[in-house]
């Protein structure tokens, strides 16, 4: 197993090709790592000061050891940088810029160039061709991404980095944050197997999303995704299912994307969370960082028949069962529910609940032993406390914290504030049902 | 690539405890009929040849044989194969009954052998109605890409029919990772048909297409 302590915790950074020119990738990295608590040592031979700073012409000026270089300058001059910081003694370095083995023969001639100076020099090297690595926790983002997100359980591995940038957009503001997000592009020497190991002894990480487009070595995939699965939940997106998408694939990060079905074989064999949608990885992720996994039946509370029934359909399609309600919970129900209310699963606590008639539902249905997780379903209706609810489902959950709750709540002004509540307390909350089964499923699958 | 020849084949079933079905290779039609004889009407006749490799395309197949003139028709039908410039013969083979079963192996760039299982015929290729597993795996494995068919209620006992023995079916998927891994030379197998009658699994046609270049 590769050493990548320093690497995702360096304590001197040097940014080669730091520079002031507006719209830059090499002023993206430069601002990011700004923004956290590393010294910076800027490297650039045209430039006298960047952003006010002196600058070095060559790493082998600066006199202090450097832990981490990243490199954004043009992919011909990579290959001499690089050997400047194998001559330097750097031990970690990320190659941010393009035009290597994605850019046809030359490109693939410069990366085998590459690869052999950094495997001479004992170097960790990321990429060529990513956007770079961010470790929210310690205020480290070596990255051209266009903010730092929240720090929190989820890791982001992904062959593609503009996709991560997107991710990073949305979380911000939300309630979900990470614990590191790597960009690991061409994978010339580090390969996403020493990331997945990484992440698996990494204490911050609880749940690992992998946006695929095809891995270099399959056999090894299987081995590694299997061993760290069985300690920490994956979910992988896989993209490049079709033919024209591995078409489009080959240009964008060099990997050969092969049969969508033997990667599904795979997926399944290694124990991994396979998803369809961007959506649905960053809906499974919040579930799986915040919640226990589902090891029983399904319940479904709701006060309105219909988010019910689509629910109901939801679960079934997903092969989840839902449990019967023992005659024990018929009777609690009973003496504390309305007569219009008939005693099943799911349960319909018709429009006009107040918060009381959740609470009295949703301790009945964790108390008892065979419903394992409850999806607890709001629409918005004129009685519905949403607020006061998101306490109770808060409150009811902490006393069965070894059970799974989720909530469906179409989030709009109404309904803002509750929803913000449940999140506030780790509580996933879906604007759609169906996002909140694909969760429960993924609850389902974990050990 | 080339077809290992039938002897090879049989061995290699052999070798594995992979239950194929009584057959036999031939060129001389005495021999073949006493065979069939032997063996008890119906019997398959088929063209066995490293030139040939979908058979029921070309006319190679005949079957079902019910006595001995009908064999030796059917011998004189396929004759002209055994004229090709190369080790080809006829097959006798009994005429197995129940659920037609298939599984097989591909190499994958990636991933080394995949194995595949699915019902035999035309449905893997109409219905792309199969489940795969990268080599090797375990039995509770194998039990599960059984499972995952769609056509899996009819191996189950649909509508009243005979279930068919899933543990031995899965033995054979198992075994079939362990030859795929223990012979890199072999590229691709086909087993199609398997037939399944209850617990007893005969397969009825194995073909290992072998890298000339290993």
């Amino acid at each position: 197993m590769r050493n990548l302590k320093t690497l995702f915790q360096p304590r001197t950074i040097a940014i080669i090709g730091a520079t002031d020119r507006p719209g830059s990738v090499g002023l993206g990295v430069v601002q990011n790592l700004q923004s956290g608590k590393q010294k910076l040592f800027l490297v650039n031979p045209y430039q006298k000061k960047v952003r006010g700073r002196k600058t070095y012409s060559s790493v082998l000026e600066i006199k202090e050891k450097v832990d981490l270089a990243v490199v954004a300058v043009p992919a011909p001059v990579v290959s001499s940088v690089v050997r400047e910081c194998g001559r330097k003694g750097i031990k970690n370095v990320i190659v941010i810029s393009a035009g290597f083995a994605e850019m046809g023969p030359e490109g693939e001639k410069r990366q085998r160039e590459l690869v052999k100076i950094v495997r001479e020099s004992g170097i960790n090297l990321v990429g060529p061709n990513c956007l770079g690595i961010i470790r929210p926790h310690s205020f480290f983002n070596a990255s051209f991404a266009p903010a730092t997100p929240a720090a929190g359980e989820i890791a982001f591995v992904s062959q593609s980095g503009a996709l991560l940038d997107s991710v990073i957009d949305q979380s911000l503001g939300r309630k979900y944050g990470f614990s590191a997000l790597i960009s690991y592009g061409n994978e010339a020497d580090l390969s996403l197997e020493d990331f997945l190991l990484f992440l698996e002894k990494d204490p911050r990480t609880k749940v690992i999303l992998l946006y695929l487009e095809g891995v270099r070595d399959g056999r090894r995939f299987l081995t590694v995704a299997k061993k760290v699965a069985q300690i920490k939940p994956i979910v992988v997106l896989k993209a490049g299912r079709t033919a024209s998408g591995r078409k489009a694939v080959s240009s964008h990060t060099a990997s050969l994307a092969g049969a969508d079905e033997v990667y599904r074989a795979a997926f399944k064999q290694a124990g991994l969370v396979a998803v369809d949608t961007l959506q649905e990885l960053l809906a499974a992720a919040k579930s799986l960082a915040w919640q226990p996994p589902l090891r029983s039946g399904l319940g479904i509370i709701t006060n309105g028949g219909g988010m019910g029934v689509l629910t109901t359909d939801y679960a079934q399609q997903e092969n989840l069962k839902l449990a019967n309600l023992t005659p024990e919970t018929v009777k609690k129900l009973k003496n504390h529910l309305p007569l219009m209310v008939s005693l099943r699963n799911p349960l319909d606590l018709v429009g006009d609940a107040p918060a009381e008639r959740y609470q009295q539902a949703l301790e009945a249905f964790l108390k008892q032993k065979s419903i394992g997780g409850i999806i607890v379903i709001q629409t918005i209706q004129t009685v519905t406390e949403v607020e006061k609810n998101a306490r109770i489902i808060v409150k009811s959950h902490q006393k069965f914290p070894q059970k799974p709750v989720v909530s469906v709540c179409l989030e709009g002004p109404l309904s803002q504030k509750g929803v913000a509540y449940l999140e506030k307390h780790r509580l996933p909350n879906y604007s759609d049902p169906f996002f909140a089964v694909r969760a429960m499923k993924a609850l389902s699958k974990i050990k | 690539m080339k077809l290992l020849n039938f002897d090879e084949a049989q061995k290699l079933l052999q070798d594995y405890h992979l239950p194929g079905t009584k057959t036999r290779i031939f060129t001389s039609r005495r021999e073949a009929k006493q065979f069939a004889q032997h063996l008890g009407f119906p019997v398959v006749l088929k063209v066995y040849s490293p030139l040939v490799l979908h058979r029921t395309e070309r006319g190679g197949v005949i079957a079902p044989i019910n006595n001995q003139p009908a064999f030796l028709e059917a011998w004189q039908k396929l004759a002209p194969f055994l004229k090709e410039p190369t080790r080809a013969g006829l097959i006798v083979q009994k005429k197995e009954k129940g659920l037609e079963l298939a599984a097989g192996m591909k190499k994958d760039s990636q991933f080394g052998p995949v194995i595949m299982f699915g019902l035999g015929g035309i449905f893997i290729e109409v219905f792309k109605d199969a489940s795969l597993r990268i080599a090797p795996f375990s039995q509770s494995t194998a039990r599960e890409m059984i499972k995952e068919i769609k056509a899996y209620p009819l191996l189950a006992g649909f509508r009243g029919r005979k279930p068919i023995g899933e543990k031995e079916l899965a033995v054979i998927l198992v075994q079939l990772s362990r030859l795929s891994l223990d012979h890199p030379e072999i590229e691709e197998i086909d087993f199609n048909p398997i037939m399944a009658d209850g617990q007893q699994m005969k397969i009825v046609d194995a073909k290992f297409l072998i890298n000339e270049k290993s």
